[in-house]
Formats: structure tokens, sequence, C-alpha cells
């Protein structure tokens, strides 16, 4: 009896989920920017050219990008969702700029806390780190819209 | 010895390479390098400096300095080694050559000036055309881009970009060159022997004047997908196929269609030299990645040029280029590549009657091509 009532739960739990689909998982990452810039939402097309250091911010300025390093998962969450690109084909893009001689890409900070310092001490610059980094005055989030 | 010796130590800085593979970059100065090493074989007549004996004597490399001075100013130079097995052309070029040395200055977010011996922003691959993980060949498309001989990569003078309509669903970038340069010229010529005169393949260097040029590229609301063409002329005031002072006139127009599993890419250009002698180049090419790692490509590409003397006009079947090629990326960084190709045409390094029977053969290019 009591196996058949776990059948019946796993079997609602399946057809729930397929009538209602998978639950978005809550993102890995957030976006950051020092606390001196306005900007409180983007959209997230504006933010992979403000990556990709192909759009600057809306006041004219510069903007300053910062990533993880290649392997983190941070990275390749933030990746998928803001380029919809695999790490490997916005590496290969920016190789492509470094080698017309266009331009370099982002520095690459091994950990959260350097990227968080990096965002303090400059005004232009936009970053992520993993969701549940605490971030201190003068850094904070951004809204990510589609 | 000299080709083994070189191989030893180009390997030796493949796998430095690699198993290092980071940029030397800090705030204001940033290093980077590719090299790409290759062996190559051919079963006929001398093309692309390949022999029937093969050659590892087949690579190209660069260390790229960019120094920013600030935001908006940058110094770029780039150091260059390249060879092209037995070529000819070789005799030409040395073993480290500036390649690159200019000043950029960009004027807000959407211009930029350069000024120096800079690449010039021609078709899809012209900027990267050595950088071997970069490219689905070897090198770049031979009928639109050639190699060795009749090309400029750079320019003298000044180059200015322009990105218009970058929040719109077709964002443009627009160049614009004018300047000097300089390419090898080499023919089949007659010269004096000692019963009369005797056919050599012979070249030099020809400095190409007042040269202009400008490309336009579109991207669409595709992601990857973008059109573009332009136009060039410059003078040349002496060559082998113009004995006087002749004006060349060109134009090109292209599709580049690069998405995460596969690309396609197609490219044509087309070259009139006051009506004595015509180019027409064209290629198309595309590939697809059969794993992360693992990618086929296949490619073909024709060139011909037409003759028209007050005594001669005939066409000549120059490229006649099918290829296939087998890549293996390591990493972004590291990639492997093996391809064969199969020629029809007077693309040979040579005596050459061009008024005969086309030359076939075939060539088989393995290369390991590293960046960082």
């Amino acid at each position: 009896m009591k196996r058949l009532r776990l059948a019946v739960v796993a079997a609602a739990a399946v057809l729930g989920a397929a009538a209602f689909g998978p639950m978005p998982a809550p993102s890995s990452y957030k976006v950051i920017v020092n606390a001196q810039n306005p900007v409180t939402s983007l959209p997230r097309a504006k933010v992979a050219k403000l990556f990709l250091r192909r759009a600057t911010w809306p006041s004219g300025a510069a903007v300053q990008p910062c990533d993880l390093p290649e392997k983190s998962p941070v990275r390749v969450e933030f990746t998928k969702v803001v380029h919809g690109k695999s790490v490997i084909a916005v590496k290969s893009f920016w190789q492509q700029q470094i080698f017309a001689g266009r331009d370099v890409p982002p520095p690459e900070k091994t950990a959260d806390a350097e990227v968080i310092a990096f965002v303090l001490a400059n005004p232009g610059a936009i970053a992520y780190v993993s969701a549940p980094t605490p971030l201190p005055n003068g850094v904070r989030a951004i809204e990510v819209t589609d | 010895m000299r080709s083994v010796r070189t191989l030893v130590l180009a390997t030796l800085g493949c796998a430095l390479v690699a198993s290092s593979a980071s940029a030397q970059q800090d705030e204001k100065l940033s290093i980077h390098g590719y090299l790409t090493q290759g062996y190559a074989v051919s079963d006929s007549a001398l093309m692309i400096g390949i022999p029937k004996t093969g050659t590892t004597d087949y690579r190209r490399a660069a260390l790229l300095l960019r120094y920013s001075q600030s935001d908006r100013d940058n110094f770029v130079i780039q150091m260059a080694h390249r060879r092209l097995g037995e070529s000819p052309s070789m005799q030409f070029e040395s073993d480290v050559k500036v390649d690159w040395a200019f000043y950029e200055h960009q004027f807000g977010t959407q211009t930029r000036l350069r000024v120096g011996k800079m690449p010039i922003q021609f078709g899809i691959y012209n900027e990267i055309r050595y950088v071997g993980t970069q490219i689905p060949f070897y090198r770049a498309p031979y009928a639109f881009y050639h190699e060795g001989i009749y090309t400029s990569e750079t320019v003298d003078g000044l180059t200015v970009s322009q990105s218009l309509l970058g929040e719109t669903a077709f964002p443009i970038e627009a160049n614009a060159y004018a300047g000097s340069f300089s390419f090898l010229d080499f023919q089949t010529v007659p010269v004096p022997g000692p019963t009369g005169p005797v056919l050599v393949y012979q070249g030099q260097r020809v400095r190409a004047q007042s040269a202009l040029g400008g490309s336009l590229w579109i991207s669409t609301p595709i992601e990857g997908l973008r059109i573009g063409g332009g136009g060039q002329r410059y003078t040349v005031p002496n060559a082998f196929f113009v004995a006087r002072k002749t004006s060349f006139d060109g134009y090109n127009a292209g599709l580049d269609a690069k998405f995460e599993r596969f690309y396609l890419r197609s490219e044509f250009r087309h070259v009139d030299a006051k009506k004595i002698l015509q180019y027409d180049g064209w290629y198309s090419q595309g590939g697809v990645a059969v794993t992360s790692k693992i990618s086929l490509g296949a490619q073909a590409e024709r060139a011909t040029y037409h003759v028209r003397t007050t005594t001669s006009n005939y066409r000549v079947p120059l490229v006649h280029d099918d290829a296939v090629v087998l890549s293996y990326s390591v990493s972004p960084n590291l990639v492997v590549k093996t391809e064969a190709h199969a020629t029809k045409g007077f693309n040979v390094e040579g005596v050459t009657n061009t008024r005969g029977t086309p030359l076939e053969g075939r060539y088989f290019i393995s290369s390991l091509s590293v960046a960082f």
C-alpha cells in the first residue's frame, strides 16, 4: 500500500512537471556595477554588448568589463545565458579581436573577491559574481531583463 | 639541416606556448602571439612553396604587442616570421619582419583612426589570415587573398573605421584606407641567354601607390550572419605584366555565416587593370562541428585572369582548388588540422606556358596552430 502511494505521488509529480514545465533554476550569478553608476537595470542584449565592449554606458562613458576564469561554472552559465554562446565561442571572438589588432579581452580575475575589488576601483566596471556573494558598499547588483 | 633545426625550435615553441597558453597582459601592455607549423607535400609541380619531397619549412608566427596609452590611444607592433617551403618568393622575405606598426586613436566609441603600417580590413579574413586557430584551413582562400605573391596584408598610410547603427537590427561596420603598399610580382619572362632569349620564372618587389579602398559589412538580425563588400584602387608604376604605369580597380563582395555548430562563407573579387588584365576569383567554404573538438570542412575556389592586349586575348585558369579539412581543436588556443587539395590550373611557381594545358595535382598540409 505504501509503495502504491509512493508510485501515485511520483506519477503526479511527473505529470505535474510535464503540465507546468520545469521551474526556472535561479541564476548562479549576479551582474554587478560600481555604486557610482546610476544604471539599475539593463536588457540582456545590452549586457552582452557591454561585455564585448561593443557598447558604452548610457552616459557615453567607456565600459570596463571583467571576467572570471574560463572554467568557472559561474562564467559558463553567465556566458550561456547572457551571450547565448559557449565560453569557447566568446574566447574565439576575443582571439579574433586581438589578432586583428583591434582590442584585448577583459581581465580575468581568479575569484569573486578580486572581481569585486576591480568593480570598486573602476567606476565604468561591469562584472558578475556568484549569486550568494555578499557585496560591500560601493558595489551593487543590477537587474538583467529579457 | 637548417629546416630540421627550425622545425625542432618551432615544435618546442608550440609545446611551450600550448602549455602556458596565456598572454601577458597588464593595464597598459598586452603581448599576444601565434604560431602555425605545417608539413606540406605535393604530388606535382611546385605550388605555394610545396615540393614533391615534402617540407616542414612551412610556418607562420607573430608576436603582437599592444600598448594602451589611454582608453583612446593605442600603439600596436607585430613582428612576424614566415616560411613558405621552397617558394621562390622567400628570397624576398627576411626571417623576421615588422608586420604592423601603427598608432590608433579612438574618437568616441564608434570611430577609430590608425596611422602607420596596419592591416587592411579586406574581406572576411585579411586581418587574421595567418592566425591558424582562427581560420578553417592552413591559409585563407588563395583565389581571394593569395599568399606570397600579388598580395599585401597591410597598407602604409591611414585607415578609418566607423561603426554605424549599432543599436539597430542591422549594425554596419565601415572602413576606408589610403596609402601605399608593396607586393611581389612573379612571372615567366624572357631573359637574354647565350643562344637567344630563355624563359625564367622571375620576381621583383613592386610598389603600389595612391591606394584607396574601403569596405562595408552589414550584420543582420540573425546572430552570426553578415554580408559585405568593398572596393579598391591603386597604381602600379611598373610590373612584369604591365610594363607602364597602370591603375588597378577592384571590387569584392562576401557572405559570412558563422554559427555555433557550422559556418558558411563565400567571397568574390574582381580586379581590372585598364582592360589589359582582368582577374576574377571566388571561393565558397563550409564546415560543421561534429563534436565540440572535431570539425570537418570543405572548400572550392576558382580564379582566372583574362589578358587583352593588341596582340593577345586569352583567358588563363589560375586556381581551381577543391579541398577538405579535418580539424581537432584541443582548445581555442590549440588546433591541429589535416587538409587535402585537388588542383588544376597554372598556379605553379616555375616556368609555365599558360596557353597550354592546365596542370593537375594534389597537395596535403598537416598543421599545428597555437595562439596565446
